[in-house]
């Protein structure tokens, strides 16, 4: 069997019980009632998935279609996508890593065995209003898709895989906003050539193979290989309905919207509520004409809460990448944290400082691996990356800003980062919150060891 | 990247685009009521970056009467 959504679902349900709630009540995502849910629940500290069983379509119909939620709410949930149930945070981030430095070669098998063919909407019976599509936050431009949209290059033979937003326009269009990066490159080649750029829109696959959509995999390796790398198995392909041969799919996805992309024609999109936890503003973006919709006929579309912790943790690719890169710079290096650092563009490493110097050196190979990151803090191995009571500490009591702190002008940042005035240059800052190993610094302050062993709390304090 | 806030003329809420759409003429989109409008036709727009003095913060935004035109402008 190979994996997609349902064996994720089934395995979830066996190995981390309590990972997932069913909510059997109808709700209408397009009226922000799915998100009202979720928001709810994240006050609370609960991130469980959520399955809402009963859904209304964006004509207010009921559905046949189901909407996965907070897949991606807790690590422990993709430590199961990664057949890691049990890992604590950085031995899934070294699995991350693991898995995303090995591929495999997709297997093409024949359609009458692909799950995503077995129904079709195409022609005069193509609406996307008939999914069920949600809104998020009070400010989004409309209803949104979260998909993962595959390409491939117009110029070549690779695919990429990549998270991209879609904003719904009528029964046959959708708003596609790209980031300059792989699928952007895609498309301007293809604008260049003055010919619409096709794409699989992908509504809910296994969660490692959505997680694919978050890697920062060279342009010189193909992303359906990546993808088998991180699924721990080869993808299953199958040729889309509306392209054949031209453009190959997913065969185990639940549904996939195939369409192209306008090179000559822009919509008004957004504003989008981000990862930033900001609506991002109202912009130009690229026009998306659906062609064909196959799909399960009782489909479970995967949506992300775009504004929220599952977002943030969908990054974890990226800080897989950057703990490889920054450990690979200085290998003393013990944990990185981005999510869970207290921001987006956040990174905390901690490391065992043998010389001076490396906590730049480590700072400055984060900076250098990805776009995502402005501020590096730097810290001992004493202090646990995670812990920001902690890293606030070291960074009150081991910092002297005139020597410890380092500003970076003219980084490359990230578009989406409210703050930046210009698109996307922005400033990059280092703070070494390491102790300094060149002259005497004072120790913590610590009860002894042998006294801590042999007076035990319980002994003195009721519980 | 810089933004302007923009006030819809139907629903008069207010929200946000980039700036690069300043000076297109293309509708906007309002968010909450769905509205398409060209951004001229906005009771409001706040591009900002007039600083946060007590002359730059009007309540209800400029008004053109508020405009002082010294006698010789008026009589060009």
């Amino acid at each position: 069997m190979a994996k997609d959504l349902r064996s994720w679902l089934r395995e979830l349900q066996g190995e981390a019980a309590g990972e997932l709630i069913r909510i059997s009540k109808e709700v209408n995502p397009s009226e922000f009632e799915a998100t009202a849910i979720l928001d709810q629940m994240e006050s609370q500290g609960r991130f469980e998935a959520v399955l809402f069983e009963k859904v209304k379509d964006l004509r207010g119909r009921p559905s046949p279609f189901r909407i996965l939620m907070n897949t991606f709410g807790t690590l422990r949930k993709i430590g199961v996508a990664l057949d890691l149930p049990t890992g604590k945070r950085i031995g899934i981030i070294e699995r991350m890593l693991e898995r995303q430095t090995k591929a495999f070669k997709p297997l093409r098998i024949p359609k009458n065995q692909a799950p995503v063919k077995e129904k079709v909407m195409k022609g005069d019976g193509l609406d996307l209003r008939a999914l069920p599509i949600v809104r998020h936050v009070d400010m989004d431009g409309g209803p949104y898709l979260t998909p993962i949209i595959v390409s491939k290059d117009p110029e070549g033979t690779r695919y990429n895989v990549s998270w991209n937003r879609m904003m719904y326009l009528d029964s046959k269009h959708l708003g596609i906003y790209m980031s300059p990066r792989h699928l952007w490159s895609y498309f301007s080649k293809a604008e260049s050539q003055r010919k619409n750029i096709p794409i699989g829109v992908v509504l809910g696959h296994h969660p490692a193979f959505h997680i694919t959509g978050a890697l920062l995999t060279p342009m010189n390796e193909d992303e359906y290989d990546a993808a088998g790398g991180v699924l721990g198995e080869p993808l299953r392909l199958v040729p889309s309905e509306a392209y054949g041969e031209e453009l190959l799919v997913p065969a185990d996805a639940e549904m996939i919207i195939e369409g192209e992309i306008h090179v000559e024609r822009r919509v008004v999109e957004g504003p989008f509520g981000e990862f930033t936890g900001y609506s991002g503003s109202q912009r130009l973006a690229c026009l998306f004409e659906a062609k064909a919709v196959t799909y399960r006929p009782d489909a479970i579309l995967i949506d992300i809460f775009p504004c929220k912790t599952e977002h943030l943790n969908a990054h974890l690719p990226i800080e897989a990448s950057i703990y490889g890169k920054v450990k690979e710079a200085v290998p003393t290096v013990k944990e990185t944290c981005w999510i869970g650092s207290g921001g987006p563009f956040h990174l905390i490493i901690s490391l065992k400082k043998t010389m001076e110097g490396q906590p730049l050196r480590a700072a400055m190979a984060a900076l250098s691996a990805s776009n995502f990151l402005k501020h590096v803090i730097v810290v001992d191995d004493d202090i646990d990356p995670a812990n920001l009571q902690e890293v606030m500490w070291a960074v009150a009591t081991r910092v002297q800003a005139s020597e410890n702190v380092v500003i970076l002008k003219g980084l490359q940042g990230h578009v989406l980062d409210p703050s930046v005035r210009h698109e996307v240059r922005s400033d990059g800052m280092i703070i070494d919150a390491t102790k300094p190993i060149d002259r005497p610094f004072p120790k913590r302050g610590e009860v002894p060891g042998e006294v801590l062993k042999k007076i035990r709390l319980e002994d003195y304090v009721e519980k | 990247m810089d933004i302007f806030d923009v006030t819809c003329p139907k629903c008069k809420k207010v929200y946000y685009c980039d700036l690069l759409l300043f000076d297109l003429e293309v509708k906007l989109h309002c968010p909450y009521c769905g509205h398409y409008f060209y951004r001229k036709e906005s009771p409001r727009v706040y591009v900002g970056g007039a600083g946060t003095s007590a002359v730059a913060q009007i309540k209800g935004g400029l008004r053109p009467e508020m405009i002082y035109e010294p006698e010789g402008e008026k009589n060009g």
